[in-house]
């Protein structure tokens, strides 16, 4: 215990010397920052818009038709829902007649904010009202459900992405310039002779970059959604996701006697990480193959401790996935790294 | 104290060895001595000997016990100095010897008496990085003793120094000798060898042509030279020959016939000339 007190009060002292520490400390401020005052509550890009109207109406109301003259016809409800599928910028409105009263649905895809569907709603109900020849039987809305993120404000739904980033990421540049420190000034040899175990190496490394984890963390979240108990559980999946990324990050380096060699492996793999994080940004691409990297868990689970949906088993579940993974991945480098001590 | 039998290494796993069929023996207590050019394989040793470097073929045994993976009781007892200065740069001097320290489970010295010790106490608060390269060394060294190793392994303890610096180095080595210290000293400087060690071990190409004390090696090997100054073509040369090489004979009658004398002294053969002769290599090749 004293020993790994020793080696954790070194890595600090070491590692908030190292130049990628600041950029590791700045990192979330700015991240921060921008998802306050940088980007918007909401996007503004061009919405599609989908009708489909029953040929009664089309001949008795020319002017509704009129009125919708840059959507797009089609013939039917379930045509609507097959198109907003594929365009996730888009929503639907079908016209259903009987009796004499007209009745409109309005189909949302499900992340849109309630201000976004008010000013829809309203406007269809004044199209609907524009002749009072016909009875309106006010407006319905459903969602197509294909996802539901409700009403979070866009810039705080980048917020579990950053996060992600921050352990994950950055963790695993940060651990190899301090293992590659390690390794040129060759004070790993130093190391190698005292009666210290590889493993307590490793894991004081490990635990520095939890905190660095922790701290950047807090600050993201305390300049955006706020610190609250969702905090206690991010912190609580970071353990983990933290014990992947660092992994990682040794283990690559164990394989390379200079830090110019492993950080072509390190971005390469921090790139194929980062990919469910535009799964996450654009639903409509979610590939199963995307869903096996640690990182896809990784941000569902966040996301569902920072938003709860109900869906808690996300984070038990990931929580196991970066578990398994993480401490795999731990091993193989102590195993490495017992190695490759002295190599170059 | 120290026996090693038949040791093999190859960094390329194959027939090209480092270290070569090595064998020696260490008494407990002694100064033994590696002495070989660069790339002789004397680092490769060490580290073999101090748990870095894997064992692939040979034995060593340390006090009756096969070390063939050290354990925590056998990184406890040795001390570590390495050729190049391997500390935290960003730590300070001090800093640097308490992390270390910390690793044992054995006492350990105060880290600011062995500053001390080697002239270090008014650095010791500045950062590693503002150290100078002999100020490193001199860290290193003090580093490896802080867990008063009963083995001590020093990798070129003086290479670099300052002639005063070197001597309060060397003072030192012989106080722990006298303490009951047994230590592995690698080395190409002869003075250093000479000096310090009991026995002396020449290496090259990974392989030990002779062990003996230095003293025994001169009686042996011991004849005597002639350093003759004379003037040739109005410059002045300096030869140094030997008294019973045929050769060298025949080039001293050669001088003394034909030019003019200025100096001429009889002196002893320097450990580095036996190394010659005895290895047909020199030292600072
Ligand atoms: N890490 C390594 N990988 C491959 N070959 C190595 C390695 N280290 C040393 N060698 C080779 O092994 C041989 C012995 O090297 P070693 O460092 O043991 O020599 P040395 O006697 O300590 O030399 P010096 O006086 O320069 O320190 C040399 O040919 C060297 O090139
Ligand atoms: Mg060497």
């Amino acid at each position: 215990m004293k020993r790994f007190f020793a080696l954790f009060k070194r890595d600090m002292l070491v590692g908030s010397k190292n130049y990628f520490f600041i950029i590791v400390m700045l990192t979330p401020i700015l991240l921060g920052l921008l998802v306050r005052f940088v980007i918007p509550e909401e996007t503004s890009t061009q919405v599609q818009v989908l009708i489909a109207m029953d040929e009664q109406i089309k001949e008795e109301r020319s002017d509704l038709l009129h009125l919708y003259d840059g959507a797009n016809q089609l013939d039917s409800k379930s045509a609507i829902q097959e198109a907003m599928k594929k365009d996730v910028n888009s929503y639907g409105i079908v016209f259903t007649k009987d009796n004499e009263s007209i009745h409109a649905e309005v189909i949302f895809q499900g992340y849109e904010s309630q201000k976004q569907r008010n000013l829809v709603l309203q406007s269809v109900e004044m199209m609907l009202n524009s002749d009072q020849v016909m009875q309106v039987d006010g407006v319905k809305t459903t969602e197509l459900g294909q996802y539901s993120k409700t009403t979070i404000p866009f810039n705080l739904q980048l917020v579990p992405i950053f996060i992600v980033m921050e352990p994950a990421l950055l963790g695993l540049f940060l651990i190899a310039t301090m293992i590659f420190s390690e390794k040129e000034e060759k004070t790993i040899l130093a190391y190698g002779v005292s009666p210290g175990k590889i493993t307590e190496f490793l894991l004081s490394k490990v635990l520095f970059m939890f905190l660095l984890g922790v701290l950047g963390t807090f600050v993201i979240m305390a300049l955006t959604v706020g610190i609250g108990t969702s905090f206690l559980k991010v912190v609580g999946i970071l353990v983990f996701a933290n014990l992947f990324g660092a992994s990682l990050g040794l283990l690559i380096s164990s394989f390379f006697d200079s830090i110019s060699k492993a950080m072509i492996w390190v971005v390469v793999a921090s790139m194929v990480l980062s990919f469910p994080l535009v799964a996450f940004m654009i639903p409509t691409f979610a590939p199963a193959w995307l869903k096996i990297m640690p990182t896809y868990p990784m941000l569902y689970s966040i996301n569902e401790a920072i938003f709860p949906s109900g869906n808690s088993t996300i984070i038990g579940s990931s929580i196991l996935i970066l578990a398994v993974s993480g401490l795999l991945l731990f091993i193989l480098s102590v195993v490495s790294y017992k190695k490759t001590l002295v190599r170059g | 104290m120290i026996q090693v039998n038949q040791l093999y290494h190859s960094y390329k796993h194959n027939k090209d060895y480092a270290v070569n069929n090595v064998s020696f023996e260490i008494q407990e207590g002694e100064i033994f001595g590696f002495l070989g050019p660069s790339g002789a394989g004397k680092s490769t040793t060490q580290n073999i000997l101090t748990g870095l470097l894997p064992m692939q073929k040979g034995t060593i045994n340390v006090n009756g016990l096969d070390i063939k993976k050290p354990n925590r009781d056998y990184f406890n007892t040795i001390g570590v100095s390495f050729e190049r200065a391997n500390v935290y740069k960003k730590l300070t001097g001090i800093q640097n010897l308490e992390f270390h320290a910390k690793m044992y489970d054995v006492e350990t010295d105060d880290p600011m008496k062995l500053l001390e010790k080697v002239d270090l106490a008014d650095a010791g608060g500045k950062k590693a990085s503002d150290f100078s390269k002999g100020m490193l060394q001199r860290l290193v060294f003090a580093r490896s003793m802080i867990n008063k190793p009963k083995i001590w392994f020093l990798d070129e303890p003086t290479s670099g120094l300052d002639p005063a610096t070197a001597s309060r180095i060397k003072a030192i080595i012989t106080e722990k000798q006298k303490k009951g210290t047994t230590i592995f000293l690698t080395t190409h400087n002869m003075y250093i060898a000479d000096e310090l060690c009991d026995r002396v071990a020449f290496i090259v190409d990974g392989k030990i042509s002779l062990i003996d004390s230095p003293r025994n090696l001169k009686i042996k090997y011991g004849e005597r030279f002639i350093t003759v100054e004379y003037i040739k073509k109005g410059n002045l040369m300096t030869e140094r020959l030997s008294i019973v090489e045929q050769k060298d004979k025949a080039k001293l009658n050669h001088i003394v016939n034909n030019y003019d004398i200025q100096t001429m002294h009889t002196n002893e053969a320097t450990l580095e000339e036996i190394f010659i002769k005895v290895t047909g290599r020199g030292l600072l090749e």
